[in-house]
């Protein structure tokens, strides 16, 4: 069985509207990224409390919001009718966000447990450990630390990636295959940022494996371009490239559809902590596999040509 | 290169997958395990051994405590300081105000700088630590780390008393413990186990000619001092409860004094009216947070922020200083018979220096209070001091005899009990407990020694029991529909080569698992995103590889020749494509933290892994089939 069978798509010729599609997406990402001002990050790097409790059955969010318009835990008052308050998998879960405050009381997560527990006293779970689903709280100092540490891994992913492919290939190459993990990155976290979702830890992790994803894609043509660049010296390098792209369109496209099938049954069947990182790949698997071929090796004629 | 002897390489795939089975077999036997098997085990002494060659999983899937402390290193030097003035404090505050708006700097040095911007001799306040700057600096700096070593070992110590199977504690960076309880749900009662500085201490309370002095000061200070707007603003959630209670009183027979009958003296006549609570405020701002019954002081949980936020304050603390008394509250606050339903914190005055300090426990018991005593059936926790604190302990209790004498740990008085006669034996009893537990989660802290710096904690993760059961449903949920999929895909795409990759495949998983168990790794909910993620990684490589056979054939080649280049030509492509994963993973390894290593961890060895199994092991087979000389490859 064949899905792609000895294609001759002219890959070079879409190559200026693919340019365009990519500068609509990530001026779009990055519009909504300034409005936004910058990425929504999760307790891990802004620190904060998240709460998670299960009801027995399902709750009205506003109802536990306006209970929290006023509480009051050990004689100081707060209104957290403005924090953020969601659904955590199912109907009967709710989350909690906290930010850090300035003056904390003692036992702060246990007193909201409790208060939360108090909203709804007659839909508690008979077991009460099953009640709490998780609870974390990150102080500021790990908060900005872990940024800190989020940003340097990326910083030195990229670094010995354009090492290793200056080394294995050219550096025109690399140049290629970091601007096509740029594009990819940016364009998942304009995506993240247009539909609100957080960035946490398990994000990043899952941006590095897009990055790594991207890279392999983008590597198999290169590889391709580089052996076809010996063989068909007196041609064209878009030819080359055109060829490189064709030949090895078949592999690109049922790897990327296995790697999809996987990622999406994470994304279906991986519970809701999982979901926001599966959702992250399923958009990363689509859009390194356009770069691959589109951006990166795009890069690679033109910088050829211009040389 | 054309090897038709496939033995040497059957030999080494048999070895391996041997390893893998031989590794894999006790997570698999102890997951079949019943809990009577269990129970069997464990009393042959042979489950431990089962359980530490077995692949563990992760506080997310099975639920726990994750907790980071970081030990408080600018109040441990503080502490240490003697003779402190006012220019060494402010020096201080300032370095430590620097030290928490930019974390990424040492406290030492920070702290070194502002000395020497304020020009203070050091050896002044830490003359036991050397003559200079320098050598202060750089021993106060041992002692710090001597410090959090001690703590280690102390929290160690009270973890191990605890009960918990499997504690995780290891130390973080230079001043950071992180802890791991697995199963452990009562997050408060670990929290106070692991934090509590353990600083038991005895004080002598003022008496009430004392404290009615001070409170009166106190009010005309903060009348003067503190601002009507701030007050307003802590009056505007106070308990008016003050008021109601006053005028139940003359009703009801109960036990509750005025000030007058404790104090004896006047203050001005509580007005019932609400409105009167900010005026109340400006009157006399302390004593009308303050409930007085027959006991002592007593305030409505309602006002403890706003008292505690006026006591804090400088000139009060100065005050308090200057006449050597401190106030502290009870650790819990209580409901008082016949003052209905609202909570209230006792309060003491307390003489500023403690009569004894907590390193002369010997001995730390939990257990119900005996019959016939004041304490019958309650929680008390009994101590036995050691020589030179019993002999001080019945030089204290002997000449106050009449007095009151406050038992405070981690600055919360637990009792004050009257000091009717000399306690020559160096026992003593503490009450004041919620239940049995905290009693004896006191005893072990009080046991396990004081920590000699205080600690917080900055992070927390507690995952419920079911949470963690659902991740553990949805990861083999996932798994196995994934990797249903990938292998029908395959077998209806590529045939009986689809088979060959399916195989490696299994093994690939297998060699992960085995790995993981002989590393003692622990398998996280993103390890298991991990695992899935190299099921793609490893399809990869036989999708390159069967790719390239594919042109190769048909290019006319015989299906020996086909495999034999194709497998050449693409081997190059995999390399470059997995190495650059294995950097990426490796850098998540070096910069993440627990889950985010965990991931990393799985995709570094699957990607490994996925070379042995995609590429060697199906070539080999590819061998196998292609001895004899076939004409058509199942591809």
């Amino acid at each position: 069985m064949r899905i792609v069978k000895n294609t001759k798509i002219d890959f070079i010729k879409y190559f200026k509207s693919a340019i365009a599609l990519s500068a609509i997406l990530i001026l779009t990402g990055v519009f909504s990224l300034i409005s936004n001002k910058g990425p929504k990050l999760s307790i891990d790097f802004n620190g904060g409390t998240l709460i998670a409790v299960q009801y027995n059955k399902e709750i009205n969010l506003n109802s536990i919001r306006t209970a929290l318009k006023e509480i009051e835990i050990n004689g100081q008052i707060f209104d957290f009718s403005k924090s953020e308050i969601k659904n955590f998998g199912n109907t009967a879960a709710v989350s909690l966000r906290i930010a850090n405050l300035e003056k904390e009381p003692e036992n702060f997560s246990e007193s909201l447990i409790n208060i939360l527990k108090q909203i709804y006293p007659n839909n508690i779970p008979d077991n009460l450990d099953d009640f709490v689903l998780s609870i974390e709280k990150v102080g500021p100092k790990i908060g900005s630390e872990l940024s800190g540490k989020a940003l340097m891994a990326i910083v030195y992913a990229i670094l010995l990636i354009l090492i290793y492919i200056s080394i294995r290939f050219e550096f025109i190459y690399a140049i290629g295959a970091i601007a096509a993990i740029f594009h990819d990155v940016i364009i998942t976290l304009g995506i993240f940022s247009i539909l609100g979702y957080e960035i946490s830890l398990a994000i990043i992790a899952a941006f590095l494996t897009i990055v790594g994803y991207s890279l392999n894609d983008t590597i198999v043509i290169f590889d391709r371009i580089r052996e076809n660049m010996k063989t068909l010296k007196r041609q064209d390098v878009s030819e080359i490239v055109n060829q490189s792209i064709n030949e090895s369109l078949s592999r690109t496209v049922v790897t990327s559809l296995t790697t999809l099938f996987v990622v999406l049954t994470l994304y279906l069947f991986g519970g809701n902590v999982l979901q926001y990182f599966s959702f992250a790949m399923i958009i990363g698997v689509l859009v390194g596999t356009y770069s691959s071929i589109f951006i990166a090796s795009n890069i690679v004629v033109y910088m050829n040509k211009k040389s | 290169m054309q090897n038709n002897n496939t033995t040497p390489r059957y030999i080494i795939i048999i070895v391996i997958l041997s390893w893998a089975l031989y590794n894999i077999w006790p997570t698999i036997k102890y997951n079949n395990l019943t809990s009577d098997e269990k129970e069997n085990l464990l009393s042959e002494g042979k489950l431990e051994k089962l359980e530490s060659n077995i692949i563990r999983q992760g506080l997310d899937l099975k639920g726990g405590m994750y907790i980071v402390l970081e030990a408080d290193i600018p109040t441990l030097i503080k502490n240490l300081a003697t003779n402190r003035s006012d220019k060494f404090d402010k020096a201080f505050e300032t370095a430590l105000a620097k030290f928490n708006a930019d974390q990424n700097q040492s406290f030492f040095e920070i702290f070194k700088e502002e000395i020497l911007i304020s020009k203070i001799k050091l050896a002044r306040h830490y003359h036991e630590y050397g003559s200079n700057l320098e050598e202060i600096i750089s021993s106060l700096q041992n002692e710090s780390e001597d410090a959090i070593n001690r703590v280690l070992e102390i929290l160690q110590n009270r973890v191990d008393q605890f009960g918990v199977s499997e504690p995780t504690i290891q130390k973080q960076g230079n001043y950071r413990i992180l802890v791991e309880l697995a199963g452990v749900q009562n997050s408060n009662r670990a929290r106070a186990l692991l934090q509590s500085t353990a600083l038991l201490e005895f004080y002598l309370v003022k008496n009430n000619a004392e404290t009615s002095e001070i409170l009166n000061q106190l009010d005309e200070l903060i009348k003067n001092t503190v601002n009507k707007e701030e007050l307003k603003e802590l009056s505007s959630n106070i308990s008016t409860s003050n008021n109601d209670d006053t005028s139940n009183l003359d009703n009801s027979d109960n036990d509750v004094a005025t000030v007058d009958d404790i104090f004896g003296e006047t203050i001005e006549n509580i007005n019932d009216s609400t409105e009167s609570n900010t005026n109340l405020l400006s009157d006399s701002p302390i004593q009308a947070l303050i409930d007085f019954v027959s006991g002592g002081m007593i305030v409505n949980n309602k006002n403890f922020y706003a008292l505690k936020k006026l006591i804090s304050k400088n000139s009060v603390q100065e005050k308090l200083r200057s006449v050597s008394g401190t106030f502290l509250f009870s650790n819990e606050s209580e409901i008082i018979p016949g003052l209905g339903k609202e909570k209230y914190y006792k309060l003491f005055y307390l003489e500023d220096k403690p009569e004894l300090t907590g390193g002369v426990v010997e001995k730390a018991k939990a257990n119900l209070g005996s019959l016939g005593g004041g304490n019958a059936g309650l929680p008390v926790v009994s101590l036995d001091m050691n020589a030179e604190g019993s002999k001080a302990w019945s030089r204290i209790t002997g000449s106050n005899i009449g007095e009151r004498i406050a038992i405070v740990l981690d600055g919360k008085v637990h009792m004050a009990p009257n000091i009717r006669e000399k306690i020559p034996g160096g026992r003593t009893q503490i009450e004041g407990f919620a239940d049995l537990n905290e009693a004896k989660d006191i005893a072990i802290i009080l046991r396990a020694g004081a920590l000699p710096a205080p600690i917080n904690i900055i992070e927390e993760r507690t995952v419920g029991p079911s949470l963690g059961a659902d991740s553990i449903e949805y990861g083999k949920k996932s798994i196995v529909i994934a990797l249903a999929l990938v292998f029908i895909f395959m077998f209806i795409y590529y045939k009986l080569s689809g088979a060959i990759a399916n195989f490696a495949l299994i093994w690939n998983i297998l060699i992960i698992l085995a790995v993981l168990a002989s590393l003692g790794a622990t398998l996280t909910l993103p390890g298991i995103a991990g695992l899935i993620l190299t099921v793609g990684m490893c399809i990869d490589s036989n999708v390159i590889i069967f790719e390239r056979i594919r042109e190769e054939l048909n290019k006319g080649k015989t299906p020996k020749s086909a495999i034999e280049s194709g497998y050449n030509r693409a081997i190059t492509t995999i390399i470059d494509a997995n190495l650059t994963t294995v950097i990426a993973s490796l850098v998540l390894y070096q910069f993440g933290t627990g889950p985010i290593k965990g991931f990393a961890t799985v995709l570094f060895w699957g990607i490994i892994i996925s070379m042995f199994t995609a590429v060697y092991i199906t070539r080999t087979i590819f061998y196998t089939i292609t001895k004899k000389s076939i004409n058509k490859l199942s591809i």
